[in-house]
């Protein structure tokens, strides 16, 4: 006869295990997602009011930027780096290798993280996630959550950067432009100021030109020897990225506050 | 003093000299006749005007310039430079010969027949000029062209008899690489070459007016084509005598002749993977000339208060001399080119 009793436990036991391994936060957190809410304030760190305004701001930023985009506000990783926990959370929420960009404030351990996927890995260099974390950090430090992440709502708009970059190339460009112009009007002008030569070798009558003295005598004999420096060059440069558990590619950095 | 002209026996037209037959030709009734044939029916023109003697070859003009001829078909009278041997009537436009200006010491050993005619060197002109494509709008004008002129230009042309020495140190180097080490094996030899060097037709041109960078620059030419000197050859063309002696053109002749003796020592040290010369040393020992003229077709063209010469060989069809460049266009091009490759930067810097 089948032991109901056992069943149950060895069930309860396993639907325990099962509930362990999935990380509680996400699915807590996404079970509450409704339509363009993409901030999550786990750690209730920002006032209602601030919550709302960063919602509108985020959402006219991802249109404007067209990639996903969202914030994260936590005390408890779940046992995962802050890099594990922005990968996962980014890939549950909006699919493995969509073009978006997440911030985890992590109020814990002080490590925040962005974590980049898709497109956004080459628009957000790791130099440039550097610098973001430069801006905000000041914010966060002085407790201003809301400051901070309007902060990077602002700095996700590549375009600014895009632009500048635009015009630091047009620059070079035109000094380029003008050392290229220059050189070839003046060989252009050159090429007007030159006579055809002939050379006077031709009037030489080499059949009546008689060498009297043609020696080539030995003088000295020397050999040098030179040790060879070899060096191992590094090669750097690229930007830096890695897979999630999910087995999405991200990019991205961390930055302790 | 009457000037001495080639008429047709035809017709009585003038007859001058054609470089494309390379006979004379009359272009009234278009006969021709060949070198010889000429020279036999006008032998009385040669010995004329080698009996008259320079000093008497001119009529004074009153004002003591002894320049002063008269066309033996018009009338006319004919004012040239001192140096003018052969010319046009301004008034009769029939090819004149003047009368004792190349006789005694300033008649020609030699003549190079033309070979070019004017459509050809007017052809090659605007073909070579044509590819500058920054010149004045009107470079290649009818009005400019009109100009091409062809001239029997005096050059003296020097055979030099030459020593030439030269010394340095040929080095042979070999390397080869072993484990961590290069080596690097030099033997060195004293290079001495010391030889009797003769230069022939080195030229010179003997007419202080035309620039002698222009005349060097439309060599060489082939004396093999000379002609012994007749003054039919001369008709239907400019020709000067000389103004510049051997003595006062032989410093060109020289650095010539230095210039083609090193370089024919140099030429003949071989072997050597570099050679640095210590001494070299070129003596002219003996010099024989000649007095020959030699056929240019010539051209000026005036563009900013400058006067741009060009000259064309009358044999080679070889041309040379500066072209004039229209700073206007260039300035144009220079900032088209820059604002192209400029936008070409902005597009890539946005883009990629």
């Amino acid at each position: 006869m089948i032991n109901l009793k056992k069943i149950s436990a060895v069930l309860s036991v396993v639907i325990l295990l099962v509930f362990s391994v999935v990380p509680v936060n996400a699915e807590n957190v996404l079970s509450d997602v409704s339509e363009g809410k993409y901030i999550f304030d786990l750690d209730n760190s920002l006032a209602a009011e601030d919550e709302k305004y960063l919602s509108g701001e985020l959402d006219r930023i991802s249109k404007m930027t067209r990639l996903n985009i969202a914030v994260v506000i936590t005390d408890d990783l779940g046992g995962k780096s802050s890099q594990s926990y922005a990968d996962d959370f980014y890939d549950e929420l909006f699919g493995i290798n969509t073009d978006g960009i997440l911030l985890l404030l992590d109020n814990q351990t002080q490590w925040d993280h962005i974590s980049t996927s898709g497109k956004a890995i080459e628009l957000f260099s790791d130099s440039y996630i550097d610098v973001m974390f430069e801006k905000i950090t000041p914010y966060l430090k002085a407790d201003d959550y809301c400051g901070a992440i309007n902060r990077f709502f602002s700095l996700c708009d590549i375009s600014k950067q895009r632009t500048s970059r635009t015009v630091k190339i047009t620059l070079v460009g035109a000094v380029i432009a003008l050392v290229v112009s220059g050189i070839t009007c003046g060989a252009i002008a050159h090429g007007y100021k030159s006579h055809p030569k002939y050379s006077p070798r031709n009037y030489v009558a080499d059949n009546e030109t008689k060498f009297r003295v043609s020696n080539d005598t030995f003088r000295c004999q020397y050999t040098n020897k030179v040790k060879i420096e070899t060096s191992s060059g590094t090669r750097s440069g690229g930007s830096s990225t890695h897979t999630s558990r999910s087995g999405g590619t991200h990019g991205g950095g961390s930055h302790h506050r | 003093m009457e000037t001495i002209q080639y008429k047709c026996p035809n017709c009585g037209g003038p007859l001058e000299y054609r470089a494309d037959i390379r006979e004379f030709g009359c272009e009234y009734c278009l006969s021709t006749f060949t070198d010889e044939e000429v020279k036999k029916m006008f032998k009385d023109n040669e010995s004329a005007d080698l009996s008259q003697n320079t000093d008497e070859s001119a009529e004074d003009d009153g004002f003591g310039n002894g320049n002063l001829y008269s066309c033996t078909s018009c009338g006319a009278e004919i004012m040239t430079d001192a140096e003018t041997a052969a010319t046009f009537c301004v008034y009769c436009h029939n090819p004149v010969i003047l009368k004792g200006r190349l006789s005694g010491e300033y008649r020609p050993g030699s003549v190079l027949p033309f070979e070019i005619n004017r459509d050809k060197a007017l052809e090659i002109f605007k073909k070579e000029m044509g590819r500058k494509k920054f010149t004045p709008s009107d470079f290649l004008s009818t009005q400019t062209l009109e100009k091409m002129t062809g001239l029997y230009v005096p050059f003296w042309l020097a055979d030099c008899q030459a020593n030439g020495n030269l010394e340095g140190i040929g080095k042979i180097i070999r390397t080869w690489r072993k484990g961590d080490y290069q080596f690097t094996e030099t033997k060195e030899y004293t290079v001495e070459r010391v030889a009797s060097i003769t230069c022939r037709g080195v030229p010179a041109d003997g007419a202080s007016k035309i620039d002698d960078g222009l005349m060097d620059a439309v060599e060489p030419f082939d004396y093999s084509k000379m002609e012994d000197f007749s003054m039919s050859y001369l008709s239907g063309f400019l020709a000067d005598r000389y103004d510049v002696n051997k003595g006062e053109v032989f410093p060109r002749i020289r650095e010539k002749v230095n210039t083609a003796s090193k370089e024919l020592l140099r030429a003949s040290v071989t072997g050597y993977n570099s050679f640095s010369e210590s001494k070299s040393s070129v003596n002219i020992m003996n010099t024989d000339w000649r007095y020959a003229l030699l056929p240019v077709w010539f051209m000026t063209y005036k563009y900013n208060g400058k006067i741009y010469e060009f000259a064309v060989n009358g044999q080679s069809g070889k041309l040379a001399g500066f072209a004039p460049l229209s700073k206007k266009k260039l300035c144009v091009f220079g900032i088209l080119l820059f604002l192209a490759i400029t936008l070409i930067a902005g597009l890539g810097g946005y883009f990629l």
